[in-house]
């Protein structure tokens, strides 16, 4: 198997990428240009991060579905607690980043206590987080609008060279975590824990400290997901992430991480959010309607679900004739 | 107790005749162990040597997963002692097991199948630099060194488990168990699931450990596995070492004895009514055969007859139950009353007359936390079922009282859920509500399995009543004394297939196990 | 003994806390009362507020106005809030009537369902006053008083043709939610507007759900596909901020008498609207009426009360534009420049 190009969903899912670029390219020439790929990339910055954090806990067999919540809840608290000025003048200071950031795993390790301890699916757990957190940010800003300007603006809008800082970023957060994954003693936890859990006690190792860190992990991620999303538009409504959670689980399933736990990696669900947010942008692009994205997504994460086993059989196939070989 | 060691010259000392004992790695010293009450192990005493494999042999229920249990620190025993290499304790934890050197292959594998064969061998004692990174890769020569030269394997450590086949799987809990063993290794029936040839290379692999200097203890039920790689044999039976020395003093009859060898008499055998004996078949299975385990296996059951089917472990019986019964896909024909049955779901054979009562009545026909009256009565209440349209509270009351004073089952009030019957009382209801209308053909499948005495005898009453009453049963059992009594003919199945049939003159415990085990007379 | 039996009570614990914790973030803010049986408290009646949903400025704007005059009027109100599902809504204004409320003033999700509420309200006799979102059907209605989306987009659109002078114009119209009649009609106004101006040409259009980040990606993703954008037009000011800094990465900040300034032009005169008009960003608000609107649907309510019927059942109020250049004379007439 050394030397050979892996058939994985990852390439698969580069394939697709570069045939979908190239369809919106025939239709609209002005899509292949530098500048909207970069474009591109950062409208994915938010989702791509989350999937991120997200593959975290679905490689752990769980899911949480408060990520939108979470994002909501830590930048309203962050914000307000960080800044001056006034509703629709309020002038953010740098402390946002590190105080959402703190919100942020304090939900998420609050989601994890949950399911530790009440025993119960993650599905069911994160189904009432949601409406928690969402309810929290929602009393705190008493349901208006805030407009945003300073430090946090500033940032999202930095750029680094030819490249956002926004961008970069997720390149070094989704290399960090794929290395954590692969080499730290804690990242093969998840993926032993995940991947057999009867196994995983029988060698003494701990379902409930990776899921702490699982969804540890994931509220940062929504955390900074959250102030790119809201230094981008520049408002804060408490409602910001309502539809989030199916976008970032998509973009996670369409990677190649299997909702069954122990299977996959960050690679895949970067690389799914940017898929998405290349065929929303094209479908921007070709003036097509919005809701024909909505189609679109959930039709490619039902592919993605029914090509999973026929992709690992074909993996599985080489692998056995390699096994058998060797 | 009675121990049949050689008082002649030690058998060690046919290997080495300069006199030293090669040393013992395992000493256990008077373990007994009981479970609420229930005497498992009485008073256990064997010693596992050094570069020498002890097998430990004995029927189920004999005792030999405690005792598995007990030696590697997952049980603790009630009285005796553990020595390993002479550091005696009353108790060993898994994890003082470990620092001891005992590592065990369990009969249920715990492996991952979505990581690498290396990391698998080494979960838990992961490699790592100094930053703590997991550096995997250093442990690949020594993972590949133990699994070519300890096992003959030739695998790739960097391979992940979900592409390997079983007995491939088998070898790597071997190589996992040989990382961490340094004084035993266990092996518990380790070939249960594995074909002939990865059974052939698993007891090389086994040979090759002795090698390596290890104790080694072999923990299975197949004679010609235990002789094929064993240098010493202790018996188990009931709990009791009942035979214990060198193998090559020990001819296999004489272990067929010891492992089988209790008083018969309590139950007697009833002869087939000559009536029957001339009556057409009931059942008729025609060559059924699936995938993997059962091949063209025949057989025929008399109304009124009770066919008893012996066998060990993995010979294919239970599935031959679910093949009959439709939970299984197999080819080859049924006939209930001379009516072909195809296409068998358990509603169709019910229809035609047919049930079974099968082997883990808790997992596959008990409702544990409903009412004992829903549990009973589940089943009938389809409009298909003409004979019980309960519709009523009331109604259903009235018919699951009769059952149970029917069946005899003991409880309180029939509202209390299945749990809290006692084991014997759960499978009364079990086999009440597939009785209670009754069918033509029944199936038991191990039908006292984990059951107290007094309770086995009420249930051997109720199925001596079925066949009274002209039912064809084909009863699956591994309890010898029981298969003797009930039965009026005796098949026995070998990997899958038939290899013989007794009629109760022929009825010897040592022939039966001898064709379970080898499928030979 | 058997861990199944423990999900069940602590699941329902675990939702009972979720939807409280939910329900305390949206529902009645401090400022209503919800005192006293229907009568409420002495000379005082109680009258039921539904919401489609609350976390929007425009709301925000309208509750002010609400509890500003329904405490000159003498009226206790109580606020629902429906987080945008219309059945809720329903069964929160079906909760108003059996409890037997003066009257009800609803801001209606679903145009076409609000049928419903209106029917069951006639039927127990109690006031029912639409606000802001016309019902697809006012044949029955009792009382409606909303803005007027068509003319607001038609102003709008009439800024752009008169701001162009003839000058070349490419224009990124978002629409808001096209289920909604101000997000069609606030389209349709617009679109009519423009059409007879041949120098003016619409180069893309999306819809935004009236949400933000929708509209920013929309604004992007045009400026992508038009670099010689122009123009911009978004139905509500919500989307403004976003707007902005999209244009200020693409360094499109060229000021007004510049050749390169982009237009832009929105609808509600809320605080965001008003900030941006004064700082010359914003070429045209228009302001809907939401004082008089709250006024109107308040007097309503009081009148049907008290047995009056209602002059004119459905009422559009003319929305008001204004710019930079006439800020002056007509800050004192739009809602979100006051305070």
């Amino acid at each position: 198997m050394k030397g050979k190009l892996q058939i994985n969903s990852s390439t698969v899912l580069v394939l697709f990428l570069v045939v979908v670029v190239i369809g919106f390219y025939l239709a609209q020439p002005t899509f292949l240009s530098f500048s909207n790929m970069n474009n591109i990339l950062i409208q994915a910055a938010a989702a791509a991060i989350a999937a991120v954090g997200m593959t975290f806990v679905v490689l752990l067999a769980d899911i949480d579905l408060s990520v939108g919540s979470i994002m909501s809840l830590s930048t309203v608290v962050a914000v307000s607690l960080t800044s001056t000025g006034s509703q629709f003048d309020t002038t953010t200071s740098v402390w946002v980043v590190p105080v959402a950031l703190l919100v942020g795993v304090l939900c998420g390790l609050a989601n994890a206590f949950l399911i530790n301890r009440l025993k119960l699916n993650s599905l069911i757990v994160t189904l009432g987080t949601t409406s928690v957190f969402l309810g929290a940010a929602l009393t705190i800003t008493q349901a208006g609008t805030l407009v945003l300007s300073g430090a946090l603006t500033d940032l999202v809008a930095l750029r680094v060279g030819a490249v956002n800082l926004v961008v970069l970023v997720v390149l070094v957060l989704a290399a960090a975590a794929g290395l954590f994954l692969k080499y730290r003693p804690n990242g093969r936890l998840i993926y032993a824990v995940g991947g057999d859990l009867r196994s995983a006690h029988e060698s003494g190792l701990s379902q409930a400290k990776a899921r702490y860190l699982g969804f540890g992990f994931l509220g940062a991620c929504s955390a900074i997901a959250g102030l790119i999303t809201v230094g981008q538009v520049s408002t804060i409504e408490a409602n910001l992430g309502a539809d989030f959670a199916f976008t970032v689980i998509t973009a996670v399933v369409i990677g190649g991480t299997s909702l069954f736990g122990g299977r996959g990696g960050v690679l895949g669900s970067v690389l799914g959010a940017v898929l998405l947010a290349t065929i929303g942008s094209g479908l921007n692009a070709i003036n097509a309607s919005p809701y024909v994205y909505d189609v679109v997504r959930g039709t490619i994460l039902i592919l993605a679900v029914l090509a999973d086993p026929i992709i690992s059989r074909v993996t599985s196939r080489r692998a056995l004739l390699a096994a058998r070989h060797a | 107790m009675v121990t049949e060691a050689s008082t002649a010259a030690e058998p060690w000392q046919d290997d080495n005749p300069l006199g030293t004992p090669p040393p013992i790695a395992l000493r256990l010293r008077n373990i007994s162990k009981s479970f609420a009450g229930v005497t498992v192990l009485k008073d256990i005493s064997f010693e596992a040597k050094a570069g020498r494999v002890l097998a430990i042999m004995g029927e189920n229920g004999a005792g030999k997963s405690t005792l598995k249990n007990i030696m590697c620190g997952l049980l603790a025993p009630d009285e005796g002692s553990i020595s390993v290499a002479g550091d005696e304790r009353t108790q060993l934890t898994s994890a003082i097991a470990g620092q001891l050197g005992i590592a065990a292959v369990h009969q249920e594998l715990s492996l991952f199948s979505n990581l690498t064969i290396a990391e698998n061998m080494f979960v838990g004692m992961l490699p790592r630099d100094s930053a703590g990174n997991v550096r995997l890769k250093r442990v690949v020569p020594e993972a590949s060194r133990i699994l070519t030269e300890s096992l003959g394997e030739r695998l790739n450590p960097m391979f992940r488990v979900e592409h390997l086949s079983l007995g491939q799987r088998q070898m790597v809990e071997v190589a996992k168990a040989l990382v961490r063993a340094r004084t035993v290794i266990i092996f518990d029936e380790p070939t249960t699931s594995l074909s002939l040839s990865e059974r052939a290379r698993l007891l090389d692999a086994v040979k090759r450990v002795r090698e390596s200097g290890l104790a080694v203890i072999y923990i299975s039920h197949f004679l010609e596995e235990v002789y094929a790689v064993s240098d010493d044999i202790v018996v188990l039976r009931d709990g009791l070492v009942v035979a214990g020395g060198a193998i090559a003093q020990m001819p296999r009859s004489a272990v067929e004895r010891h492992m089988v060898g209790r008083e018969l008499g309590s139950l007697e055998h009833l002869p087939l009514p000559a009536s029957v004996q001339s009556s057409p078949p009931l059942l008729e299975v025609d060559r059924l055969s699936d995938q993997d385990l059962l091949r063209d296996v025949s057989l025929s059951v008399r109304p009124g007859e009770i066919l008893g089917l012996g066998g060990l472990l993995g010979a294919g019986r239970s599935e031959l139950a679910q093949g009959l019964i439709g939970l299984r896909k197999v080819t080859g024909s049924v006939k209930v009353d001379g009516k072909p049955l195809d296409r068998r779901t358990p509603q169709t054979a019910r229809r035609a007359g047919m049930v079974m009562v099968s082997e883990d009545r808790r997992s596959e026909q008990a409702f544990l936390d409903r009412p004992v009256r829903e549990n009973l009565l589940v089943g009938h209440y389809g409009p298909a079922d003409k004979r019980f349209r309960l519709l009523s509270r009331v109604r259903e009351r009235i018919a699951s009282s009769r059952m149970i004073k029917k069946f005899g089952v003991r409880l309180a009030d029939q509202e209390q859920d299945l749990l809290s019957l006692s084991g014997g009382n759960q499978q009364k209801v079990i086999i009440a509500r597939w009785l209670d209308e009754k069918p033509r053909v029944c199936i038991l499948d191990e039908p006292t399995k984990g059951i107290d005495v007094g309770a086995k005898a009420e249930i051997h009453r109720l199925i001596r009543e079925l066949a009274e009453d002209g039912v064809a049963v084909l009863l699956v059992s591994s309890d010898m004394p029981e298969l003797l009594a009930l039965s009026h003919r005796i098949v026995v199945m070998h990997k899958g297939r038939n290899v013989g049939e007794l009629t109760p003159e022929e009825y010897q415990p040592d022939l039966i196990l001898r064709l379970a085990s080898t499928g030979a007379r | 003994m058997k861990p199944t039996h423990l999900h069940l009570p602590i699941g329902v614990a675990v939702a009972v806390l979720a939807l409280t914790a939910s329900a305390c973030g949206t529902t009645a803010s401090p400022g209503s009362s919800s005192s006293g049986g229907s009568g409420g408290t002495s000379g005082t009646i109680k009258v039921g507020v539904a919401f489609d949903k609350m976390d929007d400025s425009f709301r925000v704007g309208e509750k002010k106005y609400l509890d500003q005059y329904a405490k000159q009027m003498g009226i206790d109100l109580v606020y629902q809030d429906a987080q945008s599902d219309a059945q809720k809504q329903s069964s929160q204004v079906q909760s108003f009537i059996s409890q037997k409320v003066a009257g009800i003033i609803e801001i209606p999700w679903d145009t076409q369902a609000v049928a419903a509420d209106i029917s069951a309200a006639k039927a127990a006799n109690i006031p029912l006053a639409i606000m802001d979102q016309q019902p697809s059907d006012t044949s029955s209605v009792y009382f409606y008083v909303g803005g007027d989306p068509s003319s607001d987009g038609k102003m709008a659109g009439d800024y752009l043709v008169k701001s162009a002078a003839g000058k070349p114009i490419k224009v990124l119209e978002l629409q808001g939610s096209l289920n909604n009649v101000n997000g069609i009609e606030r389209s349709k106004g617009f679109e009519d507007a423009v059409a007879s101006a041949s120098n003016i040409s619409i180069v893309a259009k999306a819809p935004t759900d009236w949400k933000a980040d929708k509209a920013l990606a929309a604004t992007q993703n045009a400026l992508q596909s038009n670099p010689d954008l122009n123009a911009v037009y978004a139905p509500w000011t919500g989307a403004l901020p976003g707007i902005y800094s999209s244009l200020k990465a693409a360094g499109k900040t060229a000021a007004v008498a510049d050749p390169n300034h982009v237009y832009t032009m929105s609808i509600n005169g809320d605080q965001i609207g008003c900030k941006y008009v004064t700082s010359g960003d914003l070429g045209v608000d228009v302001a809907t009426p939401v004082e008089e609107m709250a006024k109107q649907a308040l007097q309503a309510v009081k009148d049907g009360a008290a047995g009056k019927a209602p002059v004119q059942n459905v009422v559009e109020l003319p929305g008001l534009a204004y710019t930079p250049a006439d800020l002056a004379e007509n800050r004192s007439k739009v809602w979100g420049c006051q305070g």
